[in-house]
């Protein structure tokens, strides 16, 4: 026994641990092959800062665990396939960086390995816009890719998934975002400006067959809807800036608002509660819930504000069921079973779980990224 | 021109013409035909991480390094008189945006209401300093032209967005 070596085993034992500890074993490095987590959260992140390094954070509902990262380049839209086991990314790079020449692309991704798997070229009227879902959307067939356009003219590019190309341009003047028909994979329905719904089917070639538009349904001006739908089969949800919910059925030629009701009372409304935020709906069609991101005191220009409370409802009855603490939230989504809420706390950056439902829920939070915006749910 | 009747009066409407030509976007406003836009800014939110908690949703105050300077009623992105340029010029290196959207904004000291230009300049990484986020009469982009969620550096050959200025346009009225 050396000198060192006694000395060493003496401080051991006077620490109270042992002579006899195992050495550590050599390791050798490998790639986890898969994300196995069964619920996942997608949090896009425009990444403002550094906008051309978007990123794509994917989190375990159930550990909290931070699961991998995707790059979304610049101003990347991001939406799921529809059996999950895809992500989809619309976006496009400069060929030095900051400058230089610029290519846009549909990228697919495998969810679970988490590698890309192949890319589609796109035309470079892609709106670099920040994350919104209506900004990008598949048809319930998964055969049809929607991505919107903005030069700032608008429309809609339609990419054919089974031929893996684009196939058409789709010109949307003075609407915005795509809400795809459940029963009909060849239509889509936009909102536009002059408070109108307008209804478009492609044909098999991917080219506009037939548009139809709908009456007035709402004033851009005085009460706006905000451009998120939240999707129940052939409904969608949508939410005013002032607080009116509206179902709109899109399944027929032309689409139509099958009901309206307020979110708040006659005295909630003089208090200035309204809904604010990016992504500030969200509907769970099975269960009947609808939560919003609301806040008090709100004004024109308040719609973006984060929420000081969510509020539960009931889609059949139209009633408030809870009251919940609003984590500083820009964005929703419901999981997949409807039981947890998932929320963007934009002031803390990051993800918030609502694992109960109520005014005293069980919540847990994962600090994610930058400036995460948009929310989607496995 | 559908867009446009939409969300602004006559009036205003000559005014946001008349800042087009200012802006050198004649060009750009021919290729894109029917449309008649002003732009903007990129996105942002209206918090504060500096702890001062949420923001207030509408401006008022007199300081132009402020993100509550009046002017920025409806500026979402980096001021670029943060970023090397002023209130109303793009920092050296960085190129204007070719469209742009026409603001309306209260300025308390002479109780007037102006039109306001945000273009973002172009060409060069994000600034990453002063980001402000307020949306008066901004509007989903279903009103492009009130539209601050997106970057009005697209219709330039260098699409990087950089900052957002806010020029004066003219005194709104009616």
């Amino acid at each position: 026994m050396n000198r060192k070596f006694a000395l060493a085993v003496s401080i051991s034992v006077a620490l109270g641990g042992t002579v006899t500890a195992a050495e550590l074993e050599p390791e050798i490095s490998k790639t986890i092959p898969a994300v196995t987590a069964k619920n996942r959260i997608y949090a896009a992140d425009i990444a403002i800062n550094h906008i051309a390094d978007g990123k794509l954070h994917i989190v375990d509902a159930d550990s909290g665990k931070y699961l991998g990262v995707i790059g979304i380049g610049f101003t990347g839209q991001v939406t799921l396939s529809n059996d999950k086991r895809e992500i989809l990314v619309s976006t496009g790079y400069l060929s030095r960086g900051q400058r230089g020449d610029r290519a846009d692309i549909v990228e697919v991704w495998d969810a679970d390995t988490l590698k890309f798997k192949y890319e589609i070229p796109i035309s470079d009227k892609r709106a670099m816009a920040l994350q919104y879902e209506g900004l990008m959307r598949l048809s319930a067939d998964g055969r049809w890719l929607f991505v919107q356009n903005a030069t700032p003219a608008t429309s809609v590019s339609v990419i054919d998934m089974q031929a893996k190309k684009m196939v058409g341009e789709v010109a949307m003047p003075g609407c915005w975002a795509i809400y795809p028909v459940q029963s009909d994979s060849k239509r889509f329905a936009s909102l536009c400006g002059d408070g109108t719904i307008q209804t478009v089917t492609i044909d098999d070639n991917g080219a506009e067959a037939a548009r139809k538009t709908s009456a007035k349904v709402f004033d851009a001006e005085a009460d706006a809807w905000f451009m998120q739908g939240e999707q129940a089969g052939d409904d969608y949800y949508f939410v005013s800036f002032k607080g009116n919910v509206a179902r709109v059925n899109v399944a027929g030629e032309t689409a139509a608002v099958t009901e309206t009701w307020p979110l708040a009372s006659k005295a909630e409304m003089q208090k200035g509660w309204r809904p604010g935020g990016y992504q500030p709906l969200a509907v769970h069609g099975d269960s009947n819930r609808l939560y919003v991101a609301m806040h008090a005191g709100g004004v024109e220009g308040s719609h973006k504000n984060p929420a000081k409370q969510i509020w539960a409802f009931d889609t059949q009855t139209k009633k408030r069921i809870a009251r919940m603490p609003g984590h500083a939230a820009i964005s929703l989504e419901p999981s997949a079973d409807g039981k947890r809420l998932y929320a963007i706390d934009i002031e803390k950056a990051s993800i918030v779980i609502f694992d109960t439902i109520g005014a005293k829920p069980k919540v847990r939070a994962v600090q994610v990224g930058e400036v995460p915006i948009q929310l989607e749910a496995e | 021109m559908k867009l446009l009747q939409h969300w602004i009066d006559s009036l205003a409407e000559r005014q946001v013409r008349r800042a087009a030509q200012f802006t050198g976007r004649r060009s750009a406003l021919a290729s894109i035909g029917k449309w008649m836009v002003a732009g903007t800014a990129l996105p942002m939110l209206p918090f504060d991480r500096s702890g001062s908690a949420q923001a207030a949703s509408q401006v008022a105050g007199d300081d132009p390094m402020a993100c509550d300077y009046w002017r920025n009623c409806a500026l979402d992105g980096f001021l670029c008189n943060c970023c090397g340029g002023s209130m109303s010029d793009c920092p050296p290196g960085a190129e204007v945006s070719k469209v742009t959207w026409v603001g309306t904004c209260h300025n308390p000291k002479d109780g007037k209401d102006y039109l306001v230009s945000y273009n973002d300049c172009c060409g060069k990484v994000a600034c990453g300093r002063c980001l402000c986020n307020f949306n008066e009469r901004e509007r989903p982009g279903y009103r492009m032209g009130v539209h601050n969620d997106i970057n009005w550096c697209m219709a330039n050959t260098q699409t990087m967005y950089h900052c957002t200025v806010s020029a004066i346009v003219g005194v709104a009225q009616g």
